[in-house]
């Protein structure tokens, strides 16, 4: 059984469809990367997944639960994380405080323990700061979790916001465009990072335009364009495929589709 | 570690609260402390909703719920006042519950426009019903009072409204370091990203506006009994306005102190500058419009903003300065 199965999703934002009619499977431990043009409805997608919109039509099924219907706070339950594509953080909270609250969904002791401030309570607090912390390390920032992350450089956010999404034990990540505006050193850093993420075992779907990271990260590749899939496969096979190239490079007579 | 360096301090702020109407011995004084502590509490609610982006313009129906529900159960039933001060702060929690349930499912937006409707229409019925008083108010509401002891005079009422302060504090500072306040937090720096780390954003914010109003109402029991009487027009929407002025002038960051320093500031400077009452809402007006310009962090944030200062008060402003630069 897949991991996630997304059949017959559909999104209409007033006339538009953004995700029309989509079938998609994710499998367990899979890095899945998913490509197309601006527009093509990849964030969309996303948003479904993830329970930021409701669907129009179809469902989306997680270890065999429907989670279509229900909100963000519950899929993230479910444990399906996600990164945005803007650096969303806890702009003005340091570093470590950012993951640390990105535990909310960890915490076993009940709120009147929490507001007392019981001998439990403060020892579970004292325990997810060094979970907060060890993801930190893990990924590189453990230097950094003093500071306020709206002034860490572009790239340490987006491992910033790696680290957040971790925080809720995802078994399934949903990375929008993670290396977008990266320097090269940045971007191997990265692909490492989500490389490691996967051995793991937590599934990966990303979101990317740069060709380069997508082929050589992901096992398998899903292509939309105009909220549908257009073509699948392994990395070779996208790379020689002509509706892809179409897609892309806007070659006159690929916008029959269209309609 | 840091709690060990704030327990000398708290004990001397302690103290001198304590002392302190044996130092003014002026009853006027005394008296405008008192109306500090009720702001401040009030300017607490609105910050706690603040923390969670929600711009209440409705504390001013809420403390009026409060006071009346008190005055009400006090002045119409047996009921000692003991009995509805926290009864007054349930029934305030309970109102604001009810309107925010159904407000927040819509967005802030609308818990915006409610709170503004809301405070709009507590007054208005308060004044056209009978059964409330209507528009003359209620006259001659007994003090609170413990055996044969009444709080008369400014110098109990002091003490009285300094332990709900506290308390108040307290309560609210507790909230705050715990997972709720960090969840309350997340909320306000991003809605989407909060969601998508689990955290239910409708019952939080809920939560965060039921507590403030719960405090708001208490509050109002207090000051009922000490004016020993209640007017609908003492709760109109200049009071719901002025409580965001002191929240924002003593900085919109500081959940605790902001409320308290600008209502302070608020209530005394006019005082000394010995303006005319007719003309307070235009100096105060000028007054916002100059701290949002210039200073839009509020007073609290001056240290921040003056290097020199921040080396004088506090390490941790210094290490945040640093980190700006």
């Amino acid at each position: 059984m897949p991991l996630l199965e997304i059949r017959g999703l559909t999104k209409h934002f007033g006339g538009l469809a953004a995700v029309n009619n989509l079938d998609m499977d994710v499998n367990k431990s899979e890095i899945l990367g998913l490509i197309g043009p601006n527009g093509a409805g990849k964030t969309t997608l996303f948003n479904l997944i993830n329970g930021f919109f409701p669907p129009t039509s179809g469902e989306t099924r997680f270890k065999g639960d429907v989670i279509s219907s229900l909100k963000a706070h519950e899929i993230a339950k479910k444990g399906i994380g996600r990164t945005f594509q803007q650096s969303v953080l806890f702009m003005e909270s340091a570093v470590l405080e950012n993951v640390f609250t990105g535990f909310h969904l960890n915490y076993k002791s009940g709120l009147l323990s929490q507001f007392l401030h019981t001998r439990e309570a403060r020892k579970e607090s004292n325990d997810i700061r060094q979970k907060a912390f060890d993801i930190l390390e893990f990924l590189g920032l453990a230097s950094l979790k003093d500071e306020l992350a709206k002034n860490l450089p572009h790239g340490h956010q987006r491992v910033l916001g790696v680290c957040v999404a971790l925080a809720c034990n995802p078994e399934l990540l949903l990375l929008d465009e993670p290396v977008t505006g990266m320097n090269p050193q940045e971007t191997e850093n990265m692909i490492n990072i989500i490389g490691q993420l996967r051995d793991r075992g937590i599934t990966i779907v990303v979101v990317e335009h740069d060709m380069k990271v997508v082929m050589s990260l992901c096992d398998r590749i899903v292509v939309l364009n105009y909220g549908k899939i257009i073509s699948e496969g392994s990395p070779e096979d996208i790379k020689g495929n002509r509706e892809v190239i179409e897609a892309y490079l806007g070659r006159e007579g690929a916008g029959a589709n269209v309609a | 570690m840091k709690a060990g360096n704030k327990i000398p301090f708290m004990t001397i702020a302690l103290i001198l609260l304590l002392l302190l109407p044996f130092i003014i011995r002026s009853n006027y004084i005394l008296h405008l402390i008192i109306y500090v502590a009720i702001y401040s509490i009030l300017g607490m609610g609105f910050s706690m909703m603040w923390k969670n982006r929600l711009i209440s313009c409705g504390q001013a129906g809420f403390f009026a719920v409060g006071a009346y529900t008190s005055t009400l159960l006090v002045t119409r039933t047996d009921l000692s006042f003991w009995w509805t001060l926290p009864l007054s702060g349930i029934a305030s929690a309970f109102f604001a519950f009810i309107i925010f349930s159904a407000a927040l499912r819509a967005g802030p937006l609308v818990f915006f426009g409610m709170s503004l409707v809301s405070s709009f229409i507590i007054m208005e019925v308060l004044g056209t019903v009978e059964f409330f008083g209507g528009w003359e108010g209620i006259l001659d509401i007994p003090s609170a009072s413990i055996g044969s002891f009444f709080f008369y005079g400014k110098i109990s009422n002091y003490y009285f409204v300094m332990i709900l302060l506290i308390l108040n504090i307290v309560v609210f500072y507790a909230l705050y370091k715990s997972r709720i306040g960090r969840a309350w937090t997340a909320i306000g720096s991003s809605v989407s990203l909060a969601e998508a780390q689990g955290i239910n954003v409708y019952r939080y914010r809920l939560a965060a506006s039921t507590i403030a109003c719960f405090f708001a109402g208490v509050v109002g029991a207090f000051y009922a009994q000490y004016q020993n009487l209640l007017v609908p027009n003492s709760f109109s929407f200049q009071l719901s306005i002025y409580v965001q002025m002191y929240a924002l002038l003593g900085g919109l960051s500081h959940f605790i102190a902001g409320p308290i320093i600008g209502a302070g500031i608020m209530v005394f400077l006019p005082e000394y500058l010995r303006v005319a009452n007719e003309y307070q809402p235009i100096y105060f007006s000028i007054l916002i419009i100059l701290i949002v310009i210039f200073l839009p962090g509020g007073i609290l944030s001056i240290p921040q903003r003056v290097p020199w200062l921040a080396g004088k008060f506090g390490k941790k402003k210094e290490e945040s300065v640093m980190v700006n630069e």
